[in-house]
C-alpha cells in the first residue's frame, strides 16, 4: 500500500508542476503576443494623418530662425487611426475592438507653437489638455488614468505610465504621438485567469522633402 | 554463547509469498505513467521554446520591412535558415503578403516576392506553418492524427505598416 500512495502522491506532483507550467506558459504567450501586436499596431496607427486638421502645420515646414522642422498641429485622424490600431491588433493577436474596447485608453498628442495639446479618450470619454512641455506629458496621462479608472481597487495592475524614466530613449519629444494604454486585460491561462497591463506608443516619423 | 536465533517472528527483510507480486504490479503502472508525464512535460517545454523562437522570427522579420520597406532574397533566405533550426520549413510554408490601408483597414491579398520595395503606409503579412507536426503534438496524440485539426503546427504571423520613405 506505501508503495501505491508513494506512486500516486509523486504522480499528483508532477501533474501539478506540469499543468502549472503549461498554464503560465500559455498566459505568458498569449501576452507576449498581445504586447508585440500593439507595438504593430500604434505604428501602423500614427501614419492616419488628418489632413484638413494638420493643412496648418503642414504648410509651415522649417523654422526660419533656427531652421528646424516643424512639426506643430499636425494631428491624427482619430477615427482611421483606431480603425489602423485595431485591425492590425486583430490581424497580429486576434483581438478585436470588442475584446479590449473597454480596457482600452488611448491618447492623441500634437505639439502646437505654445506646447503640447492632448486628448485622451476612454470609451466616450473625452480628456482633452494642454501642457507646456513634452516632459509634463507623463504627468497629465497619469492623472487622466486616474480619473478615468478606479485606482482604489488594490488588486488591478498599476495604474501609472513612466515614460520619462529613460531620457536618452523613452522620454516624449516634441512630435506627434499615439498612445495607448490597456489595463486589467483578462487573459485565460489552462485553468487560471491573471490579468496584464500594456503600454504602448509611436511618435509620427515626419521628415520635410526638398 | 552468541544469541539464539527465534523461529517464531518473521524477518522484516525476508518477503512472504505474494509480496512480491503487490508491490511490482504498482511499479509496473505507476513507474511508466511517471515516465510518460516526465516526457510530456519535456515536449511541451521544447514545443513552447521553440514556438517563441519562431515567433521572435516573424516579428524581427516584420520590424525589418517596417523599418526598411523591403525583405531581400538574403534577408529571406536567412529566414528560412534560422527556422529550419526549429522545424521544416520549405518555401510553401512562408506565407508572405503585401497591401494597403485603406480607412484604417488592412487590405492585403497580394503576394509578396522577396526583393520588392514597399512604399510608406503600405502593409506587410508574414505568416509560416511548420511543415512537420510537433513532438509534443506527436505524444498527444500518439503519433501524427488522421484528423490534421488536432495536430498541433509551428506557426507564427506578423502584420505590419511600413515606416520606410524612399
Amino acid at each position: 500500500m506505501k508503495v501505491i500512495f508513494t506512486g500516486i502522491s509523486v504522480m499528483l506532483v508532477l501533474i501539478l508542476v506540469f499543468v502549472n507550467i503549461a498554464d503560465y506558459a500559455l498566459y505568458s504567450s498569449k501576452r507576449n503576443l498581445i504586447a508585440r501586436g500593439i507595438d504593430h499596431s500604434v505604428c501602423a496607427a500614427i501614419q492616419e494623418m488628418d489632413l484638413s486638421l494638420s493643412k496648418i502645420g503642414l504648410s509651415e515646414g522649417f523654422d526660419p530662425e533656427t531652421g528646424r522642422i516643424l512639426v506643430n498641429d499636425i494631428r491624427l485622424d482619430e477615427e482611421t487611426a483606431e480603425n489602423a490600431f485595431f485591425s492590425t491588433l486583430t490581424a497580429n493577436a486576434g483581438l478585436s475592438r470588442n475584446d479590449v474596447g473597454s480596457n482600452t485608453l488611448i491618447a492623441y498628442v500634437w505639439p502646437t507653437a505654445a506646447g503640447i495639446s492632448y486628448l485622451i479618450k476612454k470609451g466616450s470619454t473625452r480628456h482633452e489638455g494642454f501642457v507646456s512641455s513634452p516632459d509634463k506629458l507623463e504627468e497629465a496621462i497619469n492623472n487622466a488614468i486616474s480619473i478615468l479608472w478606479d485606482t482604489n481597487n488594490s488588486q488591478s495592475d498599476s495604474h501609472l505610465i513612466y515614460v520619462n524614466g529613460n531620457p536618452s530613449t523613452n522620454e516624449f519629444k516634441r512630435t506627434p504621438y499615439f498612445l495607448v494604454f490597456v489595463k486589467d486585460y483578462q487573459i485565460d491561462g489552462l485553468f487560471r485567469k491573471r490579468t496584464a497591463t500594456f503600454v504602448g506608443f509611436a511618435g509620427a516619423k515626419l521628415e520635410r522633402r526638398r | 554463547m552468541g544469541k539464539q536465533r527465534g523461529t517464531s517472528s518473521p524477518s522484516p527483510f525476508i518477503l512472504k509469498a505474494g509480496e512480491h507480486m503487490s508491490k511490482i504490479y504498482p511499479f509496473i503502472i505507476i513507474i511508466p505513467l511517471i515516465a510518460m508525464l516526465l516526457f510530456k512535460g519535456v515536449f511541451f517545454y521544447e514545443y513552447d521554446t521553440k514556438q517563441r523562437y519562431i515567433k521572435d522570427l516573424a516579428d524581427s522579420t516584420a520590424y525589418i520591412v517596417k523599418i526598411t520597406g523591403v525583405l531581400t532574397q538574403d534577408e529571406y533566405n536567412r529566414l528560412k535558415t534560422n527556422l529550419n533550426k526549429y522545424a521544416t520549413f520549405n518555401d510553401n510554408n512562408i506565407i508572405l503578403k503585401k497591401g494597403i490601408y485603406s480607412n484604417g483597414n488592412i487590405l492585403a491579398s497580394e503576394p509578396y516576392i522577396p526583393g520588392t520595395r514597399l512604399k510608406k503606409g503600405d502593409a506587410f503579412v508574414i505568416y509560416m506553418q511548420s511543415d512537420n507536426v510537433s513532438n509534443y503534438s506527436r505524444v498527444e496524440n500518439l503519433g501524427v492524427s488522421m484528423d490534421d485539426a488536432k495536430n498541433l503546427y509551428f506557426k507564427a504571423k506578423a502584420v505590419c505598416r511600413v515606416e520606410y520613405m524612399d
